[in-house]
């Protein structure tokens, strides 16, 4: 078994060497022999007697001329130990290339680290890798604030707090969903802000204060800070906020710590922080150098080292800086833009050192050779640390091969003849060539000279700076792209510059397959897309015959296959129309997997947010670079709406898509913010007539035209929309030239920097919009008014957010470690939550919230004037029953809202009535009751009850003597049934649930409470207990006496109904003794009328029922409290 | 809109994606039918001059886009709008149910001064399919539930009564417009200024 390497004594006295190679050792424990026998059998036992932890087989490493030997390996059977070191011999051959020994030792702890990491549970790892320190502030800040164990501390900042003039010194506390800050100076001052209630966060630059940051929360509350360390704080917490962001956007649930970060080869990890800081900033650092490289989101940046690369095309050594992840050795100049390079691994053959001891240049080498040879090879030079890099590249070698060797072509076969029914149209199909083959376009003669030029000077750099993926990647190749791509290598180039071709490398077969499966769409997105198809791109003839629209229909239907979260969404179909006509069918799926996820991240969304951040952003660039026009399109209150359809659509729905493709080159090229450049330079030159428009519809029509008439020279055929020519506004070629050159400072990471900063604004604006949306959804139908239901839908949300917190953790606690109960239950809400969190459009409103029953009983303790009274869960528990019509053990915004509703607000009778109803089986069961019952005789009912009443009172803390049993929700559900068969021995009428349902609705509804069922004996004390309960909370005696007077009238009125029955019963004629006996039994009874009249017949009772609840505060307190309640609800697991 | 032209209609056609509001728009402008339009991404609009009762106003008519997905971001221009049309597929109930949702919807990000009249008129359109699955009187009976909005049986595609569905329109839009222009002592401007605040200006709805 692998264990963590430690440095540990050769220690020859009590170790024998078995096998020894140049750097490891193979150890057995002295007096053990091979053969067991009774001697061998003594020692072990003596020796396991006094060394527990020791097992008798281990394994060392060491370098020679080294005096410290590293135990790498233990075991207590030879076999066990001969596997690892067989794994050793294997795998670890490679040493002998690294010059120094310090090297080796790297090396090989990181390998037998990454392999413990594979066989022992994280958090153990993780908690290794915390810093001392860090776990004291962890322990501090979980104290200090209340915090879940499961919330975890990012890191700690040193950090003033400003509240009026006075700055409160004191520490501030990041972690994965909250800022926290605590000071002392001036009494206690804690602060908890949820990332998910930050609206907005600046640096604020001042002379007065500086390094200061400030927040903006949603509940329009201000926050200072100044922060000794403000700019990687500053940093830290817009990141966090994104995550929270993101988690918003995709309901997804939760952040999960990158473990892999754990094994990852790199030799000075600093440990002087928490492990989540270092794996937020290497997530920082990854993205970045996805967006630079445009790269899969699965890319995980290794490492970086400073190196120069022998460009073949003009003989020269080019500094720059290597980068390394799983997939992909990239390279990228010093001097911007002068040469990169993307090298997929799966591409490479071999990487070796070569040196030339004549040229100083190619010193301390690396030549990277390729499997192909359309590509000779790759030179890079000057690399310090270059054993290091070598042995890196070629450990992911070795991980991508294995990769390869497991090819899931195989698992394909099995998978379709699994599913051989399906029907004849996914079967009958081939693969649809690019469209532009059987439908040429139609180019003049000029035209046609100019493609034919174009396509000689992209050959040229084909032949000069290589093809593929991984050909130099110039300043040149920039200027050909802008010049517009030959028809003919627009599939080639599209493919490699977007990435779309690595992501097709690496899933061949899977487009098939998910045309195969294509039955298994939903049936509503079938009928969008079906009526779209003719819809897409109609003025091309191919999207007027089957051919066009047949591979339409199979990319569009497998991207919504692929992609469920997205499905499909309109403006999909006319890119991928375009896409279709230039590439083949496979190629145009995965360019649109690239273009929905990578570099149009949430375009297409459920809720189009994508499109709506940068849209955000537009505005924003507007305002900097246009800040004459901003004005005036502010006032036409349209910025925002004019260029969805060129963000969504990337221009082809508002300019003539032969123009549009230009624009598309660029995009896939250069990335999202070609889309920017030339949106602004479309409104700058449009400017001047855009001031002078009288309202937006005008301004609007005035661009429309603009853009239908960007004209590309080439074609035959002039552009006619509705019978009439377009007007020729620009050239294409012209319009791309210009936007680079005037808004080439508009890079990636500006744009990304915006996206960051628009997408929480974006965020916390639908949030707001959803909830206003889900109060004006119920307000019609509940008691509660819009600022108490607003109230109470933060608090909701807040406490879903809380929960996804919890299940996030509980997820990603090791299997084994945790009770298997708790794990099912949080599986189990796990599924409510994603289930039915997810917004869907066609659902009224309230249906995008739902409570469980924990968060019920939790609202019911904190927010029902019933809350507090004691055993206030046992009858949360039954009104949930009650009002949970679908039994699904959910409630959605507007059931939870009537019935809080009910309580705080309604009428007295109707109050009244909830309680009667929860006290009535089967919603409180008879074997619940009939434990609890002590009259054992009817004649001295009246007396006991007197005594009853009196008992409880003098003994508040101690429950009475045979309590309801508390009803969790696991044994709750289970009522039904347990009723049911109660009721077949039972002469008492069979009430289901849903009759009481009933009865409750009608007697809301029409204020009918005559079809009440009658309430027997048993349950009318546990009903009356209950009234007991809330009234303790009154202390007021006045009441207890009037409950007690009221009880008595009620007893006796139960009685006189039994009476009555009797002599009914004596008039029938005789009976059986025992049956006369079980009848009478069940006889007394109650009707709800003449509970509720003889309640409210006590005037001081009454008051109390229609006293009114100020709910608002309630949630104020409640909120207050949250950590807190949170903390014990998890205690009370 | 900083200032609002006079003789100037504002016409939203609102309905699920599919029902033919493009096409009719196209229909009542251009005079014709043609089976080659792309989906409506965002917003599009078209404008007419027309004659009503012997005055000349121009109507722009403000086509969406009906997927669910993008319902929410229409509404920026909801506002100053004078009738509103709402168009369902008379062979498909669905989009006959959506009609409530979607005039729930106008009125409340479209804060018309007075909501209980504003001008609506709902067109059942594809007639000409002939299998109609929402029948007349169904349809004319949810008219009548909502304060009597003006009802119309049309087809983008054959003409039918599309004339005579945007010349209501056109009355209806003028009769509200004319009541407007009594309360319109100040342009309903939308202004936006700080930052932090334009989310609650600009779409979020208003405060009535
Ligand atoms: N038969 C028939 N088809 C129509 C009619 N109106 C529209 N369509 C068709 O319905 C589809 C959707 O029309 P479109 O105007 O784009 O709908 P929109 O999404 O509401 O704008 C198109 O294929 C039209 O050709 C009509 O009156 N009759
Ligand atoms: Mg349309």
């Amino acid at each position: 078994m692998w264990i963590k390497p430690r440095q540990v004594p050769i220690a020859p006295s009590q170790w024998n060497n078995e096998t020894q190679t140049l750097y490891f050792i193979l150890q057995r424990r002295k007096g053990l022999t091979e053969r067991g026998g009774l001697t061998s059998l003594l020692a072990n036992t003596v020796q396991s007697f006094f060394d527990t932890n020791q097992p008798p087989f281990r394994i060392l490493h060491q370098t020679p001329n080294s005096e410290v030997y590293y135990e790498i390996s233990s075991a207590s059977t030879l076999d066990e130990i001969n596997k690892d070191w067989d794994w050793l011999q294997k795998n670890l051959d490679c040493l002998t290339r690294f010059e120094k020994n310090e090297d080796i030792t790297d090396f090989v702890v990181c390998k037998v680290r990454s392999m413990i990491a594979d066989n022992y549970p994280i958090e153990i790892l993780l908690e290794e890798e915390q810093p001392k320190y860090f776990k004291t502030a962890s322990q501090k800040f979980k104290t200090l604030f209340n915090m879940p164990p499961e919330e975890k501390l990012v890191t700690d900042y040193s950090c003033s707090y400003w509240k009026g003039r006075l700055p409160r010194q004191g520490c501030l506390y990041l972690s994965v969903n909250n800022l926290c800050f605590y000071s002392n100076m001036f009494g206690d001052t804690k602060i908890i802000i949820r990332w998910t209630d930050v609206r907005d966060l600046e640096e604020v630059p001042s002379l007065i204060f500086p390094d200061s940051v400030r927040i903006y929360t949603c509940d329009n509350k201000k926050y200072f800070f100044s922060i000794v360390n403000k700019r990687e704080a500053f940093c830290l917490m817009r990141q966090l906020i994104d995550i929270a962001m993101k988690q918003l956007i995709d309901e997804k649930i939760g952040f999960t710590e990158d473990t892999d970060l754990l094994l990852k080869m790199s030799k000075n990890v600093p440990k002087s922080q928490s492990f989540l800081k270092r794996d937020l900033d290497a997530r920082a650092v990854s993205e970045a150098y996805r967006l630079l490289f445009r790269l899969p989101g699965n890319e995980k940046l290794d490492g970086s080292i400073d190196a120069t690369l022998f460009t073949p095309y003009n003989k020269k050594n080019v500094w720059g800086r290597i980068f390394l992840s799983q997939n992909y050795l990239c390279f990228d100049s010093r001097v911007k833009g002068l040469v990169s390079l993307i090298i997929p691994l799966r591409d490479v053959n071999l990487a070796e050192k070569v040196d030339n001891n004549f040229n100083p240049e190619i010193r301390k080498s690396i030549l990277i050779s390729m499997k192909n040879s359309a590509m000779p090879g790759f030179l890079f030079s000057r690399i310090k640390d270059r054993d290091f890099l070598i042995s890196k590249i070629s450990e992911l070698l070795s991980k991508i091969e294995i990769n390869e060797g497991s090819d899931n072509s195989i698992t394909l076969i099995r998978q379709s003849s699994i599913d051989g029914q399906s029907d004849d149209e996914s079967m009958n199909w081939e693969i649809q060539e690019p469209l532009i083959r059987l439908y040429p376009r139609k180019l003049t003669s000029e035209g046609r000279l100019k493609e034919v030029k174009s396509e000689k000077l992209w050959e040229r750099y084909f032949i000069e700076y290589g093809r593929g993926v991984s050909l130099y990647r110039t300043t040149e190749l920039t200027n050909l792209i802008l010049k517009g791509v030959p028809d003919g290598l627009r599939r080639e180039v599209w493919m490699i510059f977007s990435g779309a071709r690595n992501e097709m490398a690496c899933n061949k077969n899977q487009y098939r397959m998910f045309v195969k499966n294509s039955s298994r769409i939903f049936e509503n997105t079938k009928e969008e897309i079906e009526r779209d198809l003719r819809r897409s791109l109609p003025e091309y003839p191919a999207f007027q015959e089957d051919i066009g629209i047949n591979a339409l229909r199979r990319v569009l239907t497998a991207y919504a296959i692929r992609n469920p979260q997205i499905g499909y969404c309109q403006a999909m179909n006319i890119v991928a129309s375009v896409l279709l006509i230039y590439c083949s069918e496979e190629e145009a799926f995965w360019l649109l997997v690239c273009l929905c996820e990578y570099l149009l991240p949430d375009y297409y969304n459920t809720k189009v947010v994508g499109a709506l951040i940068d849209q955000g952003v537009m505005e924003e660039l507007i305002a900097r670079h246009l800040p004459n026009l901003h004005k005036i399109l502010d006032c036409l209150g349209m910025i925002r709406m004019i260029s969805l359809s060129w963000f969504l659509t990337i221009f082809i729905s508002v300019m003539p898509h032969f123009s549009a493709v230009n624009i598309m080159d660029a995009f896939f090229y250069d990335g999202a913010k070609i889309i920017f450049q030339v949106a602004l330079t479309v409104l700058q030159t449009n400017q001047e007539k855009l001031i002078k428009c009288q309202d937006d519809g005008e301004a609007i029509q005035l661009l429309t035209k603009y853009l239908q008439g960007v004209h590309n020279d080439n074609d035959e055929e002039a552009v006619v929309k509705d019978g009439e020519v377009v007007e020729k506004t620009i050239h294409v070629e012209k319009l791309l030239h210009t936007s680079c050159v005037n808004y080439g400072m508009l890079t990636t990471g500006l744009i990304e920097k915006l996206r960051l900063k628009h997408r929480l604004r974006t965020v916390q604006h639908l949030e707001e919009n959803l909830g206003k949306n889900v109060v004006r959804s119920v307000i019609n139908d509940v008691y509660l008014n819009q600022e108490e239901l607003q109230g109470l839908l933060d608090f909701v949300r807040q406490e879903i957010l809380t929960i996804q917190v919890r299940i996030n953790y509980v997820n990603k606690t090791p299997k084994e470690s945790t009770s298997s109960s708790l794990e099912e239950t949080f599986e189990e809400k796990k599924k409510n939550y994603t289930e039915f969190i997810k917004y869907d459009p066609s659902q009224p409103s309230y249906m995008s919230y739902h409570v469980d029953f924990d968060l019920f009983r939790l609202i019911y303790v904190k927010l029902s004037p019933w809350g507090t009274a004691s055993y206030a869960e046992d009858v949360a528990a039954r009104i949930f029953r009650l009002i949970d019509t679908n039994n699904d053990g959910l409630l959605n915004f507007k059931e939870l809202a009537r019935i809080l509703g009910i309580m705080c607000r309604a009428d007295v009778t109707e109050k009244l009535t909830l309680l009667y109803i929860v006290h009535l089986p089967p919603l409180l069961p008879e074997s619940d009751v009939r434990a609890n019952t002590n009259f054992d005789s009817d004649a001295d009912m009246a007396t006991d009850a007197l005594e009853f009443f009196r008992e409880s009172r003098s003994s508040v803390s101690t429950p009475p003597s045979s309590a309801l049993s508390t009803p969790t929700f696991d044994n709750f559900i289970s009522y039904e049934t347990a009723s049911c068969t109660d009721a077949e021995d039972d002469v008492s009428e069979v009430i289901s649930v849903k009759s009481l349902r009933s009865a409750f609705e009608s007697c809301i509804n029409n204020f009918n409470s005559k079809s009440l069922p009658k309430m027997d004996q048993a349950h009318f004390s546990a009903l009356w207990h209950t009234m007991y309960n809330i009234m303790q909370v009154e202390s007021n005696p006045n009441l207890t006496f009037a409950l007690t007077r009221i009880g008595n009238i009620l007893f006796e009125t139960g009685e006189v109904g039994k009476r009555f029955m009797k002599s009914k019963d004596m008039k029938s004629g005789p009976k059986e003794s025992d049956a006369a006996e079980s009848a009478s039994e069940g006889e007394w009874c109650i009707t709800g009328d003449q509970f509720i009249a003889n309640v409210l017949s006590d005037s001081s009772l009454a008051d109390v029922f229609s006293r009114p609840v100020n709910l608002v505060l309630k949630i104020s307190t409640a909120e207050e409290g949250r950590i807190s309640s949170l903390q014990s609800l998890t205690e009370a697991r | 809109m900083a200032t609002k032209k006079k003789g100037l209609l504002k016409v939203i056609i609102l309905g699920d994606t599919g029902v033919g509001k493009t096409s009719l728009m196209n229909q009542f402008v251009n005079r014709k039918f043609s089976g080659q339009y792309k989906a409506t991404i965002g917003a599009d609009f078209l404008t007419k001059e027309i004659m009503v009762d012997d005055r000349v106003v121009t109507m722009q008519i403000w086509d969406t886009a009906g997927q669910e997905r993008f319902q929410s971001l229409g509404v920026a221009f909801y506002r100053g709008a004078d009738c509103c049309v709402l168009v369902f597929d008379v062979t498909l109930p669905n989009t006959f149910k959506s009609l409530d949702s979607w005039r729930d919807e106008f009125l409340v990000q479209a804060c018309p001064r007075d909501p209980e009249n504003f001008p609506f008129v709902v067109l059942g359109n594809k007639i000409d399919l002939g299998n109609a699955a929402v029948p007349s009187k169904r349809a004319e009976r949810w008219c009548q539930s909502k304060n009597n909005i003006p009802y119309f049986e049309t087809s983008a595609k054959d003409a039918t009564n599309v004339e005579q569905a945007f010349q209501a329109i056109a009355k209806n839009a003028l009769a509200q417009e004319s009541e407007q222009d009594l309360y319109n002592e100040f342009p309903d401007q939308i202004k936006l200024t700080g930052d932090s605040n334009r989310f609650n200006n600009n779409d979020a709805g208003c405060s009535c």
